[in-house]
């Protein structure tokens, strides 16, 4: 199935990209979560 | 514990290598095969052969970024869980081993071309990836890496259910584009 290639495919991406969306209820130890929001709705704006 | 202690646990073959993983990563990797499977029992396996992976993996392998290393092996073993239990819904596995058998009169790409496809798809992956914002990156990992829902994805990100659906919609959008001017058909 073509999303079940994606979804594999997903799971091989850069290792820094996985680190950095950790769930932040789940936060890996030594990281801190960070206010996303503004940001979010910063780049809203710049598009 | 640093990662760098723990792995040396593993080099050193002692078993308080798992004992610290667990500690450490217990919590993260039982989220990630959670938001896979729903279910408590199945992702507490998920998570114990998880241990056993990167004990047999480590020596020789030497992670350098235990988090994600141990978050990958979890999401395929919960991926593959799942794929698993569905295949057995569906017609007491008789459907799929018939749908399997019948595959093998489809001509298709070998493995070796397999595997070069996925790679350049990974490349492709990583490029879009590397190009979008922080934060829009994050949403789009929690969702299609991590496997949250919407809804948790809105409460962390204090952004309504819309907003995130939303988001991701465009991604997706952007995504497809990227695909297809990189002639990536699935």
């Amino acid at each position: 199935m073509k999303s079940e290639k994606l979804l594999d495919a997903l799971g091989k991406v850069d290792e820094t990209f996985i680190e950095e969306a950790a769930p932040i209820g789940e936060a890996l130890p030594g990281m801190k979560p960070e206010k996303s929001m503004q940001d979010v709705e910063k780049s809203e704006q710049q598009e | 514990m640093d990662d760098r202690q723990i792995i040396a646990l593993y080099n050193e073959r002692s078993e308080a290598a798992l004992s610290e993983t667990a500690k450490k990563y217990g919590r993260y990797c039982r989220t990630v095969a959670y938001n896979i499977l729903r279910n408590e029992e199945d992702s507490e396996e998920c998570v114990n052969d998880t241990w056993l992976r990167a004990w047999e993996s480590i020596p020789p392998q030497c992670p350098e970024r235990l988090s994600a290393f141990l978050g990958k092996i979890t999401r395929n073993l919960a991926l593959n869980r799942y794929k698993h239990k569905n295949r057995e819904k569906r017609g007491g596995g008789q459907t799929v081993l018939v749908l399997e058998e019948l595959n093998e009169c489809i001509p298709g790409a070998d493995s070796t071309e397999e595997a070069a496809n996925e790679a350049l798809l990974v490349e492709v992956l990583n490029g879009f990836l590397a190009e979008l914002p922080v934060d829009k990156r994050k949403i789009f990992m929690r969702r299609y890496w991590y496997l949250s829902s919407v809804k948790e994805i809105a409460e962390d990100f204090g952004l309504s259910e819309s907003n995130v659906k939303m988001t991701l919609l465009r991604l997706r959008s952007k995504l497809k584009s990227v695909l297809e001017k990189e002639g990536i058909l699935l």
